[in-house]
């Protein structure tokens, strides 16, 4: 009896410690991955040798297989409205919102100029993991929220980042809905492709 | 019964009675010096309004403090350098006064595009006109396009400048006020327990205290404001404006009438009475009556805590009138019995003149305070006090004239009739014969004359516009017109409107899930969360409503300036490379605002708790088309029928509201007090005379007056506002005494021969002389008011002259006709 219960109170005690040893790789790792991805990319906003359209190009290829497009714009959209829309239309949309959204953060790039990027460690919440992270000039510090989701397919992605506080997909969100609480989903669209060409 | 309480009180012990009297009135005299004058602009709103109570909410809300504001215009241009030294000493010696929180200037602003920076680098350090680097040229550039400066911190022509002064807010004035809202509503529920009740005297009086020490240091403030102005006069005008200011001004205006046109109005009388009756018995017993009369009221205000305010300040100019008119009417009376019975003693002559004169004096009196009284009924603290205030000062009169007439007469030796001069011209025969030859022409006339004013009538318009309350050679006028003209208008309004409730999200049925939506619901629960946060407020659906209104707002030519949410969206996009902010930028934005600017820019426009914005005009108060009622009408039917906006999510607050709302209830409740004046005037000219058609020639005689009144406020363009609105039964009170003088003295006469001819003549040639003579002394009292610097104060002193002359002309020409055609009298047969 005495025994059995050691046996079962082991088996807890190892999943439990496994598992935590798991989640703090798991942790480190995406600590690790972003703290390369940013380095790389400040690297590249620093360099002034390469061209902007070329330096561009390759900060995509680094940024954007972190981001988990689609699920951004289904959360974007909301599942009430997913739901309801044609397989073609969540195609166009799909298309359409990862253009946008990688172009409004292309363009913010700019904006950076020599400040230092801080990784602090992450944060396990629920399911998921936040990412904390500073951008520090002078005195000043400014954060950045990552927020990762494990995907199915293609393990750790960003669903969401928090800039000074203000959710990218919940802006998207109340923004949709109060274009949809009025018009047709193809005005949406609609919208979305006349930004994409402005 | 009257004869004997004179025969054996009155004339028999006189000089007790004077001396009695004289106890009272110093008593009176030593209260008469707590009479207070207030003029706020707090005392002209109606109690009872819900605007008030929303407009008290939303500055409570909006954090909109008070301000007075400086127009500012130098000989040489406004980006010199000696005169932005100029602005920042005047900035500096503003700060100093204690009662100033902070002053707003060009020298402080942000400039943000002088020159343009990137937004980021801007924000470290925000340029100002007092920044060494800053590019002046550009700064005049900004500050004549920026959609927050232009025609508001700077005019058109660059050459006028406004420094707002920001006025500490008095925290205690409000706590109290609150205090004594919530207890009032109580009170008027009658559910104060008996706790609450000695709480809410406690409240009212600390409220009272606080409020006159408020007024003391606020007058004290615009002082100090305009001595320190003063220093500056060198190289520039300067002027003063701001809602505090123009009451502030205003109790001074109403201070000085009270004094100087009390005083020369009783100099007139005088005059008047010289000029009468020639001799001084007549002068000096008026005048000593005049005086007690208004010690006593002026005592009686100030031991009940009345206070004067704008509307009631002619008071004591009208209470003088009223009472010469009491007095009047007993001399004549005298006299004429001291010519027909010259064989009377003292005793005897007085007693017949009290006591003859009295049931017709007794019931013009009740017919003036009717008038008054019907005042009360306009739900107007100022207004409903002046009705008070009258009928009171009004009784006071007729109390002491009776006692002390009758008591300082007896007293004298038997007046020696002066000998009459042979007189070739009387007006009162002119009078009595054009009714006998001309009657049917005068009526004629008449007819026409009225008709004319019911077309004038239809022209009259409801409008309280600040401005036209003082002549345009006063300060006051010019500094508003300025402000007005230049600065972006004077008047505040405010458009508030709500953004309807985000719906519920309805809760999804079950339904067969595919793959996609496994993860879904843990989602929408995260981002759930946040939705409501503050920062996600901005959204594009909300900020296009913001700019739609705005805009459309802007867009009216009777407003001069608006800001909003929306003004700092297109300074946003000025500042944004001519792209609007998205929601992204906007939550940005709110998040990291220095709460210093947030405070300034975000905090008076937005109520992100109460899905909320506010919209703040200013409307041009000297623009002569403005018709603020149908102003405000079609603003809220735009944004309703326009705009698309519920007309449960569109409201409109402010001084503006509050003092439209004031002035459409002046004139339903002049309609009312009009209505109900007449009906009561009916009433007692037929319990007075028995009989119908009496009453009704007297009340044809007294509407022939206020048609006039009316018809020319009418054409002239004079509109009904706070201060004429009263005039229509202030002057029907008065003149309708003359008509029951007459009327009763018409049945004596009559009772006579039954002639009704003769009977006319005769009462022209006795009461129709007392009658000219009170009516030409009123006329000349009221005439005075002219001279005044205070425009309503000469609107009402005009309106009410030409409302008397066209109530003695109705009395000595229209009612004497009216009974030669209806023969109303009946022979009595006892005589």
């Amino acid at each position: 009896m005495q025994h059995h219960f050691l046996k079962i109170f082991f088996t807890v005690v190892t999943f439990l410690t496994l598992s935590t040893i798991l989640q703090a790789d798991e942790l480190s790792d995406i600590k690790q991955m972003m703290k390369q991805n940013i380095g790389e990319v400040t690297t590249l906003i620093q360099d002034k040798s390469v061209a902007k359209a070329a330096r561009d190009r390759e900060i995509e290829t680094i940024i954007t297989p972190l981001f988990d497009f689609g699920l951004m714009g289904r959360l974007s959209l909301g599942k009430q409205t997913w739901k309801k829309i044609s397989k073609e239309e969540r195609k166009a949309f799909s298309e359409l919102f990862k253009n946008r959204v990688r172009q409004s953060y292309m363009s913010k790039l700019d904006l950076y100029t020599d400040e230092v990027v801080v990784i602090d460690d992450p944060i396990k919440v629920k399911n998921r993991i936040h990412l904390p992270t500073h951008l520090m000039r002078k005195n000043e510090k400014r954060d950045v929220l990552y927020k990762f989701y494990k995907s199915k397919k293609s393990g750790w992605m960003i669903y969401d980042v928090d800039i000074l506080g203000v959710s990218i997909i919940q802006t998207y969100r109340t923004q949709f809905s109060g274009i949809l609480k009025k018009e047709s989903f193809a005005a949406l669209l609609e919208k979305l492709k006349s930004n994409e060409n402005s | 019964m009257i004869d004997s309480f004179y025969s054996n009180y009155i004339l028999r012990y006189p000089k007790s009675v004077l001396l009695l009297l004289f106890l009272m009135v110093a008593f009176l005299g030593s209260q008469a010096f707590k009479m207070e004058v207030d003029a706020s602009a707090e005392t002209l709103l109606l109690e009872s309004d819900k605007d008030l109570e929303f407009s008290r909410m939303i500055s409570e809300r909006y954090h909109t403090p008070d301000i007075l504001v400086i127009a500012y215009t130098p000989e040489a241009s406004l980006i010199d350098v000696d005169v932005l030294k100029d602005i920042s000493a005047l900035s500096d010696e503003l700060r100093a006064l204690p009662m100033v929180d902070s002053v707003t200037s060009i020298l402080n602003v942000p400039l943000m595009q002088s020159p343009k920076k990137p937004l980021k680098e801007m924000l470290e350090q925000i340029p100002t006109l007092s920044s060494k680097d800053v590019n002046k040229t550009m700064a005049k550039y900004e500050l004549l396009e920026s959609p927050i400066y232009k025609n508001n911190l700077v005019s058109e022509d660059f050459k006028t400048t406004a420094l707002m002064i920001n006025l500490k807010s008095d925290k205690t004035f409000r706590k109290l006020r609150l205090q004594r809202d919530a207890l009032r509503l109580k009170d008027r529920e009658g559910s104060l327990s008996e706790e609450e009740q000695k709480s809410y005297k406690r409240v009212l009086q600390t409220f009272k205290l606080h409020r006159d020490m408020l007024r003391l240091s606020d007058h004290q403030n615009i002082e100090n404001i305009r001595e320190v102005m003063e220093h500056h006069r060198d190289h520039a005008k300067l002027f003063l404006g701001g809602v505090s200011m123009i009451s502030d001004d205003m109790v001074s205006f109403v201070k000085e009438d009270l004094k100087v046109y009390g005083s020369i109005v009783l100099f007139l009388l005088i005059v008047v009475l010289w000029v009468i009756f020639g001799t001084l018995h007549w002068v000096l017993i008026p005048v000593l009556i005049l005086t007690v009369s208004i010690i006593s009221t002026v005592g009686v205000l100030g031991m009940f805590g009345w206070e004067v305010t704008v509307i009631s300040s002619n008071f004591v100019s009208l209470q003088l009138i009223i009472t010469l008119s009491i007095i009047i009417h007993l001399i004549v009376r005298y006299r004429e019995l001291l010519a027909t019975k010259p064989n009377a003693s003292q005793k005897q002559l007085v007693l017949e003149t009290v006591t003859s004169m009295s049931k017709p004096t007794f019931f013009a009196v009740l017919t003036t305070i009717a008038g008054f009284t019907s005042l009360i009924f306009s739900d107007i603290l100022p207004v409903i006090n002046l009705g008070l205030m009258m009928s009171m000062g009004i009784t006071i009169s007729l109390f002491l004239t009776y006692l002390i007439f009758p008591a300082i007469v007896v007293l004298l030796p038997k007046l020696v009739l002066r000998e009459p001069k042979k007189q070739t011209y009387s007006p009162t025969k002119v009078f009595a014969t054009i009714t006998e030859r001309y009657g049917n022409v005068f009526l004629f006339v008449t007819i026409l004359v009225v008709l004319f004013s019911l077309v004038g009538t239809s022209k009259l318009m409801v409008e309280n516009s600040f401005i036209n309350y003082f002549k345009s050679s006063t300060e006051i006028y010019q500094g508003m017109a300025i402000i007005d003209k230049k600065l972006g208008g004077t008047t505040p309004l405010d458009v508030i409107i709500d953004f309807p409730k985000p719906k519920e999200m309805p809760i999804s049925e079950t339904v067969e899930e595919d793959d996609e939506f496994s993860d879904f619901d843990d989602f929408e629960e995260e981002l759930a969360a946040s939705e409501n946060e503050a920062q996600y407020w901005f959204t594009s659906e909300r900020m296009h409503k913001v700019k739609q209104v705005h805009d459309y707002l802007e867009s009216l030519p009777e407003v001069g300036k608006v800001i909003s949410l929306g003004t700092m969206l297109e300074l946003g996009r000025s500042l944004n490379d001519e792209k609007c902010l998205d929601s992204f930028q906007l939550a940005l934005l709110y998040n990291e605002l220095p709460s210093e600017f947030r405070e300034i820019i975000l905090d008076p426009y937005i109520s992100i708790e109460n899905n909320q914005t506010r919209f703040s005009l200013r409307i041009v108060d000297s623009n002569e088309a403005l018709r603020r009622g149908a102003l405000l009408e079609k603003i809220q039917k735009d944004l309703i029928g326009k705009l698309g906006l519920a007309p449960e999510n569109v409201h409109l607050s402010n001084v503006m509201v509050l003092y439209n709302n004031m002035l459409q209830s002046l004139f339903s409740s002049q309609i009312l007090t009009l209505g109900l004046m007449v009906l009561l005037l009916s009433v007692m000219f037929y319990m007075l005379f028995r009989s119908l058609s009496v009453a009704i020639i007297a009340m044809i005689t007294n509407l022939m007056p206020i048609s006039v009144l009316f018809g020319f406020m009418g054409w002239a363009g004079i509109p009904l506002d706070m201060m004429t609105i009263t005039i229509a039964a202030i002057s029907v009170g008065i003149a309708v005494d003359n008509t029951i003088h007459y009327l009763y003295r018409y049945k004596k006469e009559f009772a006579i021969d039954h002639d009704y001819i003769q009977a006319m003549h005769r009462s022209h040639e006795s009461i129709g002389y007392a009658m000219v003579y009170t009516s030409a002394a009123i006329m000349l009292g009221f005439l005075v008011l002219v001279l005044s610097a205070f425009v309503p104060t000469i609107y009402f002193g005009l309106l009410t002259v030409l409302t008397m002359l066209m109530a003695t002309i109705a009395d000595l020409l229209l009612l004497p006709k009216l009974i030669l055609l209806v023969k109303p009298f009946k022979v009595d047969k006892n005589s």
